[in-house]
């Protein structure tokens, strides 16, 4: 090794401090840390949407690392068919697990414990193929074996759950949920998408839903939440079938409830008129004013 | 020759009820096969099914060669016999039994002319298909009940090998009947007197259609007045059901979710061991119609998927005293949430949303009742209905 004159070691060291102290907070923006920022890309077609939403975010790589494994978890818990938008679309997620994997992750990997039964709700979502043609894995997790049974230690209601392994254990975490509304949760977006990757819902259900959508949470943090808005069920959610709208938009952001509350104005309403995103922004999970959010608008 | 067509006769018939062979539909023309079966069907629900055209000739060949269903085909009497040769000593011990099968034929017939073809389950093709469709998981005590009728003629042959060929089964008799019929056509041709032993059996065949048909009209009373228990989509009402449904299994078997369980008495006697349906596990699903592909009798119509969809076999009631929303003031809506048919409706109350069911909508699939949080009881709950057809999705 050849030597290094001290001037350029402590050159070096002042920069590397730097790197360290400042490229977490830049690629891995903690909610709250400073203004939250939810970039908006309007078109109709998928792939260059989500293209240009990942870019203005700094691109694939400020989400997921070579070699790392790569958690998505889209909305495919209804036997239910693209057009009629009760699951993500297809496209989106096809085109998300490919980019993730030219980004370098060793494998993708989509957990969804569904609603309807398993194969038909991956079938007729078209999420199966999607999955399937880009190299992702996408499975219902067995009760016995995919689960892990974890504290929450900041739920207030949800104290203890039982999180499918692949979204606790996992390189990069990103959510694709289909925004719609929802007779129980009045909308389901990004937040409430997670109730997918639990074992037990009913739960929730019994001791107060938003309360434990928000205490989940507390627990379980995507890296990066893209909404999917090309098409929303505005009413008779989240099964449907329902009256659609076409907002033609993907809502991206890492601060999980600023994307929640801009996806919520899509249905003429106010993000706190949503009970779960006012308990998580009271509970400093993300920043659900939108007035202190950065909302970035792009055409793709 | 012929033990080599009849083992591979009874490895097909199985496979066939096992239905693991991609075309589910098969187990129904090998029931179909069996003429008691589709004669016995459509004469008691005046419709005939497509498969009667394989049971037609069965009966039509049994004419000219005696018996020749049972020699070659029958899985059922295959095994029978096998059980027989267990114990040569007692061959011929039943030979001196009176013909019942011919007896239980004429009552079978003579309910069938009134709708309710009595002692239909007693076709071997029917007790064979039990046998194998009823182990299916999750298993529930009466599966045992169903599957318990090819062993119980096992262990008859055993003890009193052939009894149960000759002296019971109504499709060996439905082949006597077919000869007995040509040879009595063939005697008038030649203007040959009656000889009073076939007069005398005529009699007693006689009184036994006439005492069929007087027991269905009673039994039929009696199931018409019952609330019905969830029978599956296409069944005929609860009167004509609970008599034409063979209890073959073949539809429990079918079912993708297993939701179909032998009753145990909720449709009362005469629905003994029919197929219900238990919403314990699964839902039925909107996007199936499996069950109603495989009947043989026509105790369950074959339904289209779209009409199958528009098939109310249920309503959803609400217990508003276990309800989540209603009772404890809650953000739930799951029965909402998960019903496929805008069924559920919801009332504010409080600012919470709370459930009430359209009934119109409703088709009692069960979506809501397994999805149903609330503990320890179900908020909402299935009950039984006569069949209709519901209002249609409109969006």
């Amino acid at each position: 090794m050849a030597t290094m004159p001290r001037r350029d070691f402590l050159k070096t060291a002042a920069a590397t401090a730097a790197a360290l102290a400042f490229a977490p907070r830049r690629l891995f923006a903690e909610a709250g840390a400073s203004a939250a920022r939810v970039v908006v890309a309007h078109g109709t077609d998928i792939p260059r949407m989500l293209a240009a939403g990942i870019a203005a975010l700094g691109g694939w790589g400020a989400f997921v690392r070579p070699g790392q494994k790569a958690t998505l978890k889209p909305n495919a818990g209804w036997a239910s068919t693209p057009e009629q938008g009760a699951n993500t679309h297809p496209q989106l997620v096809e085109e998300a697990i490919r980019a993730i994997r030219v980004a370098g992750a060793s494998e993708v990997v989509l957990p969804e414990n569904p609603c309807s039964p398993a194969a038909r709700s991956f079938a007729m979502s078209g999420i199966g193929a999607a999955a399937k043609n880009a190299g992702g894995r996408l499975y219902e997790p067995d009760d016995d074996k995919d689960f892990v049974e974890v504290a929450v230690p900041g739920g207030k209601t949800l104290k203890q759950v039982a999180v499918v392994r692949d979204v606790l254990e996992t390189g990069c975490l990103i959510n694709v949920p289909v925004a719609k509304s929802h007779g129980g949760a009045k909308l389901t977006l990004g937040l409430k998408n997670w109730m997918g990757s639990v074992r037990d819902r009913g739960f929730w259900h019994r001791n107060g839903l938003h309360q434990c959508i928000a205490d989940f949470a507390t627990l379980v943090k995507a890296r990066l939440t893209i909404v999917d808005a090309t098409r929303i069920m505005v009413t008779n959610g989240p099964r449907g079938p329902g009256e659609l709208k076409m907002p033609n938009q993907l809502v991206f952001g890492t601060d999980p409830v600023a994307v929640d509350a801009y996806a919520a104005t899509l249905f003429g309403m106010q993000p706190f008129a949503v009970p779960h995103i006012q308990i998580a922004h009271d509970m400093g999970l993300g920043c659900g004013d939108l007035a202190k959010v950065d909302v970035q608008h792009l055409e793709a | 020759m012929r033990r080599g067509v009849r083992i591979l006769a009874f490895f097909v018939a199985a496979l066939l009820a096992v239905q693991v062979l991609p075309w589910r539909a098969a187990a129904r023309g090998f029931l179909g096969l069996s003429p008691v079966l589709g004669l016995g069907g459509a004469l008691a629900a005046r419709a005939a099914t497509p498969w009667l055209l394989l049971g037609l000739p069965v009966l039509a060949i049994a004419a000219f060669r005696s018996r020749w269903f049972c020699r070659y085909l029958c899985p059922t009497g295959f095994v029978a016999e096998l059980a027989g040769r267990l114990n040569p000593r007692a061959r011929g011990r039943f030979a001196r039994w009176p013909n019942a099968g011919r007896v239980l034929l004429a009552i079978l017939l003579g309910g069938a002319a009134c709708g309710f073809p009595l002692f239909i389950w007693l076709d071997p093709l029917s007790i064979f298909s039990g046998f194998f469709a009823a182990w299916r998981v999750p298993l529930a005590g009466s599966s045992f009940a169903l599957a318990a009728g090819f062993p119980l003629i096992l262990l008859l042959s055993a003890f009193a090998p052939n009894a149960w060929c000759q002296k019971l089964c109504p499709l060996g008799a439905a082949q006597d009947l077919a000869a007995r019929l040509r040879r009595a056509a063939a005697r008038q041709d030649n203007a040959a007197p009656e000889k009073t032993f076939g007069l005398d059996l005529s009699r007693r065949e006689f009184l036994g259609a006439a005492a069929g048909g007087a027991a269905a009209l009673a039994l039929r009373r009696t199931a018409a007045g019952r609330h019905p228990p969830i029978r599956p989509p296409g069944a005929r009402p609860e009167d004509q059901f609970a008599g034409l449904c063979a209890r073959c299994g073949a539809c429990l078997r079918a079912c993708p979710y297993g939701i179909l369980k032998p009753d145990l008495g909720a449709g009362g006697v005469a629905g003994l061991l029919a197929p219900k349906i238990d919403y314990a596990q699964a839902h039925c699903f909107e996007y199936c119609n499996e069950c109603t592909k495989v009947c043989p009798t026509g105790a369950i119509e074959r339904l289209a998927l779209e009409t199958k969809r528009n098939r109310a076999i249920g309503l959803a009631v609400i217990d508003r005293k276990k309800c989540i929303a209603w009772e404890y003031g809650q953000y739930c809506m799951v029965c909402h949430e998960f019903c496929p048919y805008l069924a559920i409706d919801s009332t504010e109350r409080n600012g919470v949303e709370c459930p009430t069911v359209k009934p119109d909508m409703c088709r009692g699939c069960g979506a809501c009742q397994v999805n149903c949080p609330a503990l320890p009881d179900k908020a909402i709950v299935v009950k039984g209905i006569p069949q209709r057809a519901a209002r249609p999705l409109e969006v």
